[in-house]
């Protein structure tokens, strides 16, 4: 049987862009990265060939992430006053500022949201991988995910409500106080 | 849905095509980053782990 550890760079991509959204910090990002692989080299005895690689490897990614967390949380206390900062400026030019207004309202989700979210809205994984990958409960998953996207909106919204919607679903919702 | 609103529209549920355009961000930043190149590090470091770097102590690579 073929050594599971060569597979292991198929992932790494993927695991980077889970980093991203936990750290906030494309470098922080991959180191967070570079200890769960090698993490992952090292206890590839409890990878269950056959197995969702994947997950196993995201999860020791978060487990990596809320381990390194700790101990830094007083330190990185200021980001969210920071980036709340930044989105509160306007644009610079209407309209397709998407990403960068979408990006700076998804780092001020808590840890719980952002990972939820990238879990099922962009990783594929069902409710039930990610309730396994974060710990939790399904029930769990599906409310952080219902809250996150609900922080999302009302970010979205008192930003200047462009990026997250197409104009017209964002006149629907009454979101544009810029047409003043 | 063709109603002129304005601020107070305050309704409870989310429309769910909101649910996918947020998803679309998601996926869309998620695929962003995972589809770069990979930084030379991680070839790197992977080329260490299979030189039998196996005496696992944390190996010191940082």
């Amino acid at each position: 049987m073929s050594d599971p550890r060569e597979d292991l760079a198929d992932h790494i991509g993927p695991m980077r862009a889970f980093a991203v959204s936990l750290c906030r910090d494309p470098n922080t990002a991959d180191d967070l990265v570079q200890d769960a692989l090698i993490k992952a080299w090292s206890n590839i005895d409890s990878f269950e060939p056959g197995s969702n690689m994947r997950a196993w490897l995201f999860t020791i990614v978060r487990n990596t992430y809320y381990s390194l967390h700790r101990k830094r949380k007083r330190e990185v206390q200021d980001v969210d006053g920071i980036h709340a900062g930044m989105l509160s400026q306007k644009p610079d030019h209407d309209g397709r500022l998407a990403m960068r207004d979408f990006s700076v309202a998804f780092r001020q989700l808590t840890d719980e949201q952002r990972e939820a979210l990238v879990l099922v809205g962009a990783g594929g994984f069902s409710y039930e991988e990610a309730a396994k990958t974060c710990g939790v409960a399904v029930g769990t998953i599906k409310s952080r995910v219902n809250r996150g996207r609900a922080h999302l909106v009302r970010l979205m919204e008192s930003g200047d409500g462009d990026g997250l919607l197409p104009d017209d679903m964002t006149a629907e919702l009454g979101a544009r106080p810029d047409v003043a | 849905m063709t109603h002129k609103s304005n601020k107070q529209y305050t309704q409870p549920t989310r429309d769910s095509r909101v649910d996918r355009a947020i998803d679309e961000n998601l996926k869309r930043a998620f695929q962003e980053t995972a589809d770069e190149p990979l930084p030379q590090r991680f070839a790197d470091l992977l080329d260490q782990l299979r030189q039998g770097n196996d005496s696992r102590e944390d190996s010191a690579l940082e």
